[in-house]
């Protein structure tokens, strides 16, 4: 957490006044008692008036100043937080943006989206939390003490006890409620497991009549819930009433000392009365701490995972930014090695790719095929062995400035949410609505424009959209500038055989090399070159018709797909 | 709330355990005020009576201690067996919903309101019981106390409560509409850093970085702005609600002390009066704050309510125990209304035959397997199971007649001992293995930590087809006398997929030659070449109908699908 207070920046003078403001307004509060001890003592004792209305208007006047202070110290708390956690928002936004993917695919989609959005915010409300507590909490506790201090040094020992018994009570309880109620979130997951479950298998479950089981296993699982969550309930619920048994066996403690010292003349009423003030005063401080403890671990496991994002090395990057055009060879592999995570998932692959040009990559799951393709566009780097991209290194270019120059279609269309044409435009914001158009016919797309429109909405994911015309969106995104090299990553999938091959004769109209991946044969029987691969190795090169005959496995692809 | 009703006896008795912890923490003050009383100055320090009182005190105390618990597992208790009874009432609804309900629902949807949407109803449940109820018996005592020892104070202090109401009403609605407001913000931005995060190959791949934060930046900026406004409302609660209780503790001291010169009250009945004053607007804040999270409990009670409001799906009608002879007669059927998907299908199958489905995307071949299975039920025209048209037979027993392997395999967390069984929970050890050595998985299953017992779960571990495998010998085990196999191998890589087409074909042409009818929809039409008949659709319509050589020869519609499928074959055939 301390990390990140470089945040803060910028903010100094709020951040300081704003606990500033909230250290005033418990000093306020710590005079009231002390206050009402002196009108009893003295006021009502002496009969006098207008000493009484003179100090209860002091309370009041007391009141509103403290109103005042602590709401200026509240807003300037706020705004420190909301400005802390916008400026940690952005940065943790921007830097995502920034590293590798083999480090964002580590930490995983679900969890980088949570680091952004919850955890940011866990880190703002501590931020907010502590300006507004830090100071005041440890006064009001160890000012009512001295106060109490001041008014009898014997009898605020039972202060002291009370804190100590009180914070070990709290302790206590929590520490017997966190395995429960960490056992009731785990039960919570099962119920949406099974629900999720049975929602997904709806069809078989109905197939097989199997309904009353479903039913019974889930009622078990509820069942199962409650229990843990009664069972938690009912240590957890002990906190309120233990709590108040301890503060006010504190004052009766208080009341009977008390009376013997008044009885002897070393204590007054008033300052009895005081006593049980400041004692309530502290209760109401240390009850909250348990709260204010929870808030700040959970925020430090916020903190670390956002720190976890921050302190993530960036992706090392080159200086060229020209791409040299007169170069023949657009992309070549030389010997490339690369593992996801212990053994090689590529290993020795070599290969060219001329200018305007296709090359077909096939093989089964898990072959190795889309990471060739990740590899082309620097999304990792190889552990072993050189790509280069129009005769220099990959490692020697700016990124940015190759993947200009590239047109890539991932496997998993990823459509944005807004319009047709807004997705089509992220590869060029200034391209024409004919180039766009253009694009859509090539990509057999141009049905969708007829239903839609180029103003058509897409919605998140493209979930009005069917899945093969998401690919064709998809490809139709990359057509819309011109490029070196087009990677088709398994493109084709979700398209029938006929609307398949009028896009790959399309396509080859275009100016530019290719590469088609796929598994299937008909999307890349047509290429000038073939690779096949079989667990990340080169099993076979060629034409269509050499690997027929001289690539079994090619052969045994071609003979299960006809 | 109907779910309340039959713990309405433990309600009862939370709610005289609140009236009891709150009387006892009503009298707490007043005891302290008279043992305040007892000790008046040096000499003057009546100890017997100090002692009763605080044998009482301490007495008062055990009895909070103990009904507040009482009052507390009550509450929870009622609040988390109606909860479960919720929960299993909205699931049962989703389970025995029909199809369409289903389809046109989204699963995280529903999976929220079961799961979590039923965890806030619990919450408030506990938090109404427990807060109004006492919050309720505290104001009033508290008055009824103050009004005891001084009616004219208890009357200055009952007059500034609308005050007090105003402001806690104020505050509540202001951070209301700006809460309401930053949810909305909130959610904006979580839906734009969902998109860049998933989309961020893209994102990378076209420099889309730099607008995709510029977006980010003004939702940023807008969250920051809504966000202080909300921030501000909701940290006012604490600060005004101290100033009242502070006006309010003036007040009281100011008259009570005046009234205390005046020889009206004690000094005993002051510290009273000051400590009830102290307590009044407590309980008012806190009703209010409940009352906010009652209302978001009943909004999520609403949404379970309506999960159980879903009529389940009708399963009269006779057993039906099908030869394999079926006929369907001028079906139509439509999704939504004027969008028609399959019109006047007509089709006769006899026993044992294999019918093969064919056609682009959205041309109707799953919609009529949907109807097959009376997942869904035709708009007009009928299919006939061996003469007698299907209502006349319970919809669970015509599932029983089909074996359906779809595209989307299902595999539930269980041993896969019991995912095979799932059909027929009694067969023997012998027979499940039966059924895996058939479906070719056998060799597979042998191989995993703990054979038969290993307990798997959907997505981690086993790949597609293998998942494939073991809904065939799931299939397998029950051998039905029909079969339906709706692009079972799409998601299937083509090493796997040749295990999984021989499989099919084992369980479609046993070996004792009793043949299985069978309807097979396909992409790769391969697999579908020696089929009894090929039905081609478009548009809801069948258009060609035949086996693949004749439908060859007509060079119609399948003959440009097969060729569109080989047409690179053959462009290099000719090269």
């Amino acid at each position: 957490m301390f990390k990140l207070l470089r945040f803060l920046k910028g903010m100094i003078p709020a951040t300081i006044a704003a606990p500033l403001c909230k250290l005033i307004e418990a000093i306020f509060e710590l005079a009231v008692p002390m206050i009402i001890a002196s009108v009893i003592d003295v006021g009502i004792a002496n009969g006098d008036k207008s000493y009484v209305i003179k100090y209860c208007l002091l309370i009041g006047g007391l009141a509103i100043a403290g109103f005042l202070i602590s709401v200026t110290g509240q807003i300037l708390a706020a705004k420190v937080a909301m400005g802390f956690g916008t400026k940690l928002r952005q940065a943790t936004f921007k830097r995502i943006n920034k590293l590798p993917i083999s480090t964002t695919d580590k930490i995983g989609n679900a969890s980088l989206v949570t680091r952004i959005t919850g955890d940011v915010t866990g880190c703002q409300n501590a931020v907010n939390l502590c300006l507004r507590l830090v100071l005041r909490m440890p006064f009001v506790v160890i000012g009512a003490f001295v106060m109490s201090m001041i008014i009898d040094p014997i009898l605020s020992l039972m202060f002291l006890a009370m804190t100590v018994v009180l914070s070990c009570t709290i302790w206590l309880v929590l520490r017997l409620t966190m395995p429960r109620v960490k056992r009731a979130q785990k039960n919570l997951d099962e119920i949406s497991r099974t629900t999720a479950q049975s929602i997904t298998g709806s069809r078989v479950i109905r197939a097989f009549s199997k309904q009353a089981d479903t039913k019974a296993d889930f009622d078990g699982v509820a069942d199962t819930t409650a229990k843990t969550n009664i069972g938690a309930a009912r240590i957890s619920t002990l906190l309120t009433p233990l709590t108040f048994a301890v503060v006010n066996l504190a004052i009766i403690a208080v009341l009977w000392f008390g009376s013997v010292k008044v009885n002897i003349g070393t204590l007054t009423q008033g300052e009895t009365f005081a006593l049980i003030n400041y004692l309530q005063q502290a209760f109401f401080v240390i009850v909250n701490i348990g709260n204010v403890f929870s808030t700040f671990t959970r925020s430090s496991a916020c903190a670390a995972r956002v720190n976890e994002v921050l302190d993530a090395p960036e992706q090392p990057n080159g200086t060229l930014t020209d791409i040299p055009s007169d170069c023949d060879e657009v992309l070549r592999f030389d010997g490339v090695y690369f593992a996801y995570d212990g053994d090689y998932d590529v290993r020795d692959v070599s290969f060219t790719l001329k200018r305007g040009q296709t090359l077909g990559i096939i093989g089964g799951t898990g072959s190795g095929k889309s990471t060739v393709i990740a590899l082309a566009e620097k999304f990792y780097i190889p552990a072993k062995g050189e790509i280069s991209f129009c005769g220099k290194p990959l490692n020697e270019y700016d990124i940015t400035a190759v993947r200009r120059a590239i047109g890539y279609v991932p496997q998993r269309a990823a459509l944005l949410r807004g319009s047709l044409s807004s997705n089509l435009r992220v590869a060029d914001e200034s391209a024409t609505d004919e180039r766009l158009i253009q694009a859509l016919n090539v990509a057999q797309a141009a049905e969708l424009v007829q239903s839609i429109g180029l103003d058509g909405v897409i919605e998140n994911d493209g979930k009005n959209l069917s899945g093969g015309q998401k690919q064709r969106v998809s490809i139709a995104r990359s057509l819309c500038r011109d490029n070196v090299l087009y990677l088709f990553d398994d493109v084709t999938s979700a398209l029938d055989y006929r609307t398949e091959r009028d896009f790959i004769n399309a396509v080859k109209q275009i100016d530019g090399a290719k590469v088609f991946v796929s598994q299937r044969i008909s999307a890349v029987s047509g290429c000038d070159n073939i690779i096949v691969l079989d667990g990340g190795k080169i099993v076979g090169v060629g034409t269509h018709e050499q690997l027929k005959s001289d690539c079994p496995l090619y052969a045994e692809f071609c003979s299960s797909q006809s | 709330m109907k779910y309340l009703k039959p713990h309405g006896g433990l309600l009862a008795l939370a709610f005289i355990c609140a009236v009891i912890t709150a009387a006892a923490m009503l009298f707490t003050p007043v005891i302290i005020g008279d043992a305040v009383d007892c000790i008046v100055g040096k000499g003057n320090v009546n100890f017997g009576k100090l002692a009763v009182y605080l044998c009482v005190l301490a007495g008062l105390i055990a009895a909070v201690l103990l009904f507040q618990w009482l009052m507390n597992l009550c509450a929870n208790r009622a609040a988390h067996l109606a909860v479960a009874d919720a929960r299993k009432a909205g699931f049962a609804a989703v389970v025995d919903a029909p199809l369409s309900y289903v389809d046109t629902q989204s699963p995280g949807d529903i999976t929220a309101r079961i799961s979590v949407d039923a965890d806030q109803i619990a919450d408030g449940i506990v938090q109404g019981a427990t807060q109004i109820f006492t919050g309720v018996v505290t104001i009033i005592g508290t008055l009824v106390f103050m009004i005891r020892i001084s009616p004219w104070i208890a009357l200055a202090v009952a007059a500034l409560t609308p005050l007090s109401l105003l402001v806690s009403y104020f505050v509540a609605r202001g951070s209301h509409k700006y809460f309401t407001q930053q949810t909305a913000v909130r959610g904006e931005l979580y839906a734009h850093t969902e998109e860049t995060v998933r989309s961020r190959a893209l994102v990378s791949a076209y420099g889309y970085a730099e607008r995709a934060e510029r977006d980010f930046d003004s939702t940023n900026t807008e969250l920051k702005k809504c966000g202080f406004k909300a921030l501000c409302f909701s940290s006012l609660v604490n600060p005004s609600t101290r100033l009242i209780n502070s006006l309010v503790y003036a007040v009281a001291a100011v008259m009570g002390t005046v009234f205390a010169i005046n020889g009206q009250v004690t000094v005993g009945g002051i510290t009273q009066l000051l400590l009830y004053a102290n307590q009044f607007a407590r309980p008012l804040n806190e009703i209010t704050g409940v009352i906010t999270e009652f209302q978001t409990s009943l909004a999520a009670a609403q949404r379970i309510l309506d999960l159980t409001e879903v009529a389940p799906q009708n399963d009269d009608g006779a057993e039906l125990k099908s030869d394999g002879n079926i006929s369907v007669q001028g079906l139509d059927f439509s999704y939504v209304q004027d969008r028609p998907l399959i019109q006047d299908m007509n089709i006769a199958v006899n026993k044992g035959t294999l019918v093969a489905i064919v056609g682009r995307t959205g041309c109707g071949k799953t919609t009529l397997i949907n109807l097959l299975m009376r997942f869904y039920d035709p708009v007009s025209g009928q299919i006939l199971f061996d003469g007698t048209p299907a209502e006349e037979f319970s919809r669970s027993s015509v599932r029983k007649n089909f074996g359906m392997v779809l595209q989307d395999s299902w595999i539930f967390k269980g041993t896969v001992r019991d995912n095979i069984a799932y059909g027929k929970p009694n067969a023997t050890d012998e027979e499940v293995r039966a059924a895996a050595r058939a479906a070719d998985i056998d060799g597979f299953i042998e191989r995993l930590p703990n054979g038969y017992d290993t307990v798997i779960d959907d997505g981690d571990g086993i790949s597609q087809g293998q998942k494939q495998l073991i809904n065939i010998a799931r299939i397998m085990l029950v051998d039905p006398p029909m079969l339906i196999l709706d692009e079972a191998t799409s998601n299937i890589d083509t090493r796997t997929e040749k295990r999984v087409q021989a499989a099919f074909d084992r369980l479609l042409r046993p070996e004792n030659g009793n043949k299985k009818t069978g309807f097979v929809v396909a992409h790769r039409l391969s697999t579908i070449v020696h089929a009894d008949v090929i039905l081609v659709m478009d548009k809801g319509k069948i258009i060609e109908r035949g086996t693949h050589t004749e439908l060859l020869k007509k060079n119609g519609a399948y003959a440009s699908l097969y060729q569109a499928q080989f047409a690179r074959t053959y462009d290099t055939i000719k090269a």
